[in-house]
């Protein structure tokens, strides 16, 4: 099988990423931040060192500003459930995932908030920076955006959108699911409030692992609150990230295996791995282009306005059939909505989704030729 | 030999920065869970600091890091 669906998460992993694990469960297999004795202390060592590469990594000020999470979603609820005020108002793009738009959702239903969506004007930065703009209001108590649409690669300006919603005084939270460890990114330099980032995508990470990463942390409310190793007299919740959103027991060896990744992608380099992975889908991008019989949407994925990552149809099939085909070619890719309804309806396909592929650092350029091969044959009606 | 004191930062992720930032100061300073007392609770973890205390609380507050007070070290017997 040739695996083209690592905007879902990816496979394989690096080595060290199981060895980390392994590691994990023979050697750090007391609970951190918890006891005094040797093992718990060694295994809390073991987690801040993560916590420090990440911190490194996302440009955060430090290592007690990373907590880490289930994924990704479990972040951004945080995030949003925990920063926003009764009656205020949530700007979001129109690209958002479900992630994103169902806490929204589940909040303006509530009669918590509501929320503008803004247009996003692919390839033209200054008309989507003047759309957020007009969508600020007085009462807007957060920003909540996606760093690259899961769908349609389609990067957003966010460190200038961090700017904007600091000239207003507005939090900003970004999703980062679809770039963390593909397009560099930094807290410090981006002027992000809030970072929330899968472990398992672009980091290479194992599943159910993801992290936020907050300046302030102090200023969400929490949705889970229990013992935290720390200030146990007390009922209420400790303030001090990272404990204020990492109650009961962590996940060590998802955090050791998360930490591993990491240091791959540093290892391999951001940027030669983004390079590298934009080549291949703008080399899938061409010989579609080319063939005329693939319906294409979106501009040639290359940086830096696109992450690298590709979704199509064929005309007249459904995007379920047409994975369903190229899995019988042998061949992973992710068909349907992707849990972005929001980001289908930008360019039409909510009625017959899309077909997604997109490449990883594993993901060499015979196999996406033979990918383009095997969907331009189905296309011809040769499968 | 003076008492022996462990500076209370709550958190064990906060007692390894302080550790961090101590030794890159040039200040021994080891993690240690906190001991209980008949006043405080023994949840939590601070830094040992075999010498130069007033130093290293200076430097940790400085850099921002909330010192919780100190508590007198339980011997390594």
């Amino acid at each position: 099988m040739i695996y083209l669906d690592n905007a879902a998460t990816t496979y394989p992993k690096p080595p060290q990423v199981s060895a980390a694990m392994q590691r994990a469960l023979r050697m750090y297999g007391a609970n951190p931040g918890r006891a005094g004795h040797r093992m718990s202390l060694r295994t809390a060592e073991a987690v801040f060192q993560v916590r420090e590469r990440a911190a490194r990594f996302f440009g955060a000020p430090g290592p007690e500003n990373v907590a880490f999470v289930m994924n990704c979603t479990q972040a951004l609820n945080m995030v949003i459930k925990g920063a926003v005020k009764q009656g205020g108002h949530v700007v979001t793009s129109c690209l958002e995932h479900n992630a994103v738009m169902r806490p929204l959702e589940t909040l303006r239903r509530r009669n918590v908030i509501t929320y503008t969506e803004v247009q996003v004007v692919p390839g033209d930065n200054d008309a989507t920076m003047d759309a957020f703009r007009k969508a600020m209001q007085e009462d807007t108590c957060l920003c909540v955006c996606t760093h690259v649409s899961n769908v349609w690669g389609i990067r957003l300006p966010v460190e200038r959108i961090a700017a904007l919603c600091h000239a207003y005084q507005v939090p900003i939270c970004v999703d980062c699911a679809q770039s963390a460890g593909i397009l560099p990114i930094s807290m410090a330099e981006n002027g992000i409030d809030y970072l929330c980032a899968p472990g398992h995508k672009g980091l290479y990470g194992p599943m159910g692992t993801g992290l936020l990463l907050a300046l302030n942390g102090a200023s969400l409310d929490t949705l889970i609150e229990g013992g935290t190793g720390t200030a146990s007299e007390s009922l209420v919740q400790p303030e001090e990230m990272p404990e204020r959103f990492e109650s009961g027991t962590a996940n060590v060896p998802g955090i050791l295996g998360l930490g591993a990744g990491i240091a791959f992608v540093q290892r391999m380099g951001i940027q030669n791995l983004y390079e590298k992975e934009s080549r291949l889908a703008c080399g899938v991008y061409d010989r579609f282009k080319r063939s005329g019989k693939v319906e294409l949407y979106t501009p040639r994925p290359e940086p830096p306005y696109f992450a690298p990552l590709l979704s199509f149809n064929l005309p007249d099939m459904d995007s379920e059939e047409t994975a369903a085909k190229l899995d019988r070619h042998g061949f992973a890719v992710r068909a349907g909505l992707h849990c972005a309804p929001r980001a289908h309806a930008f360019y039409g396909t909510l009625d017959r989704g899309a077909v997604r592929m997109c490449p990883s650092a594993f993901t060499g350029r015979a196999q996406t030729e033979a990918f383009a091969d095997a969907v331009l044959q189905i296309a011809g009606g040769r499968h | 030999m003076g008492q022996q004191v462990v500076i209370d930062v709550g958190s064990v992720t906060y007692a390894m920065k302080s550790r961090e930032l101590l030794r890159n100061n040039g200040i021994r300073a080891y993690v240690e869970r906190l001991p209980r007392t008949p006043n405080t609770s023994g949840c939590g973890y601070g830094v040992y600091v075999p010498n130069g205390v007033e130093e290293a609380e200076q430097i940790l507050q400085e850099a921002g890091i909330h010192v919780l007070g100190r508590r007198e070290r339980v011997q390594q017997k």
